[in-house]
């Protein structure tokens, strides 16, 4: 949460620029790749410019996790679901009376499993989760689908395996980052996303499973960042 | 003389460099690759200096720049050198060996003077002192009167020349030794799951896998307060694709998984037995598996007509008693003079 002044002071870019320099200082997954391949934006050994930019998809990434640990040490889990309680009150009216069903994010008051949902539902309800696990719920509920960035309609939130939760539709209708915690960045395999919060296990430039196509703009309406189509 | 810096980082090889490492016996942790991944992955940045005689190159030498500030927890900078600190000459990737060779007719004092002024003009005044490790007493007794000698760990090697077979080394040692290696061959022989894979300049080694294990020992030996750094698994990759390195795993082959490994670097005349790493005790590891790795050394070296195979520092007690002895080595360090 430190880096929270920092974001307001110099900038989501600046502060993605502070994290790749960090990784390539201290985590030795990034210090093999880039010092051997190189990497672009920034360029962090001058003349190496690396296969596709320096983005790592995720496949890549999954059988290494030990590896994405800083020096200084820290965890090597990752949570698939990380960072759906900010991005999920971002996206979907959620109140502490509100029973969610299905992926309750940590520390809400009421949760319910899937196989629980009330066949008539009462008070209010939300279903979070797979589109395939809310084909089961019952139809008078609000939902809000966890879609992976390669498969994104028109409503919900971008989950995957590695990175957790990036973002989400708002009430403007675009497809807003988890700014200013994730990042996102235009590479030749796709949109790379950056945790710039996360420390360990450190995920930088990451192109989830499945891809992501689309380009990073701004929202008319909120003035952050967006992915478009 | 003229001197040759480089860093092996960012510097190409140079034309000459196979032809030097083959002169000076320099085993496969000097190969260039090697070097390269080594600097990439470590906490200090690495220089190798070639000294020259006219066009003949006459010593060569691997250190690294200690300087302040000291990071624990980072890779060496990529753009950016300390400016004060000391020169810490040692062998690449073992610490068993010197980190240089000199010409037959060279001196030790050519490293105190050529090569401490050739530091002194690369690093800057900032450039204070030289640390030479693994140093023997009489070189240390040529070394000017400005000196410092600490004696320091002591290495273990196997004086190999003087056995004639694998049967002769084991009747040097002492009985309840022997019985119990020659029970330590039997169980491996009989353990039908243990696989052991012995590799020569292999490319298709499961490098994340030999990473992986690398930590046991690193959490096992890391100081506390200045861990081990992470060992880069593109250095291990480079290492073990050299012509002259051997591989071994053991693998236990119903669960498919690594439970030690070792590499051996191959020399005409002295081998290095270098990395060892097994599974903790509790994750299925199995303690006979070192003493059978060294035997396994001894025996090709003996095969191959080798003089003495370097064990390096420590496990003192398992080393002597399957017939190493130990040398004794120093540290000398000597200050370097700002003009």
């Amino acid at each position: 949460m430190a880096h929270f002044g920092i974001v307001w002071t110099f900038g989501w870019r600046a502060l993605y620029r502070q994290v790749v320099r960090s990784s390539f200082a201290t985590v030795p997954f990034y210090r093999e790749l880039w010092a051997v391949d190189g990497r672009t934006e920034p360029v962090v050994v001058s003349g190496r410019t690396g296969a596709h930019g320096g983005a790592v998809p995720a496949a890549a990434v999954s059988g290494r996790l030990p590896d994405l640990v800083p020096l200084a040490g820290g965890s090597a889990e990752v949570d698939p679901l990380r960072g759906l309680e900010m991005v999920l009150h971002q996206c979907a009216r959620v109140t502490p009376d509100t029973v969610i069903i299905g992926a309750v994010p940590p520390h809400h008051p009421r949760g319910l499993a899937l196989e629980s949902t009330p066949d008539e539902p009462r008070g209010d309800l939300l279903a979070v989760g797979t589109p395939a696990q809310l084909a089961g719920v019952a139809a008078g509920i609000p939902r809000v689908p966890l879609v992976t960035p390669g498969e994104r309609g028109t409503e919900g939130l971008l989950v995957d395996d590695l990175l957790g939760v990036l973002g989400g539709v708002r009430d403007c209708g675009n497809w807003h980052l988890d700014w200013p915690r994730v990042y996102a960045r235009e590479t030749p395999l796709g949109l790379a996303f950056t945790l710039l919060l996360q420390r360990s296990p450190r995920l930088v430039d990451i192109v989830p499973a499945g891809g992501a196509e689309g380009r990073v703009d701004r929202c008319p309406q909120h003035r952050t960042p967006v992915i478009a189509a | 003389m003229r001197a040759d810096i480089f860093d092996p980082r960012t510097d190409p090889e140079p034309p000459y460099w196979r032809e030097l490492r083959v002169t000076a016996g320099l085993r496969a942790d000097w190969a260039w690759e090697v070097l390269a991944a080594q600097a990439w992955g470590a906490r200090t940045v690495q220089l190798i200096t070639v000294l020259f005689d006219g066009t003949t190159p006459k010593a060569v030498v691997n250190a690294a720049w200690l300087g302040a500030p000291l990071h624990r927890f980072s890779f060496a900078a990529a753009g950016s050198r300390p400016w004060v600190g000391a020169v810490h000459v040692r062998g690449p990737g073992s610490g068993a060996v010197p980190g240089w060779w000199l010409a037959d007719d060279l001196p030790i004092t050519v490293l105190t003077e050529a090569y401490a002024r050739a530091m002194r003009r690369e690093l800057g005044p900032g450039c204070l002192a030289l640390v030479l490790r693994q140093v023997t007493e009489e070189q240390a007794a040529q070394a000017g009167r400005l000196r410092v000698v600490r004696p320091t760990e002591r290495i273990w090697r196997f004086p190999v020349h003087a056995w004639s077979d694998p049967e002769a080394w084991l009747m040097t040692l002492s009985r309840s030794r022997r019985s119990n290696l020659r029970g330590i061959f039997r169980r491996v022989r009989e353990n039908e799951d243990l696989e052991i894979r012995i590799e020569t300049g292999t490319t298709t080694l499961d490098e994340v896998r030999v990473i992986e294990a690398m930590r046991w020992n690193d959490d096992k030996y890391g100081g506390k307060l200045i861990p081990r750094v992470r060992i880069l698994s593109g250095y291990l990759r480079a290492l073990v694709a050299q012509p002259d390195v051997h591989s071994t795993s053991y693998i236990d082959r119903q669960s498919g998984e690594l439970i030690a490994f070792g590499t051996a670097l191959d020399h005409p005349t002295v081998p290095i037995v270098r990395s060892w790493t097994q599974r903790p005790a509790e994750q299925g590891g199995a303690k006979y598996l070192y003493f059978y790795h060294l035997a396994k050394q001894v025996d090709w070296a003996i095969a191959g007509g080798k003089q003495w195979v370097e064990l390096g520092k420590g496990k003192a007690q398992e080393k002597q008693s399957l017939g190493a002895v130990p040398a004794d080595q120093a540290a000398m360090a000597v200050p370097i003079r700002p003009w």
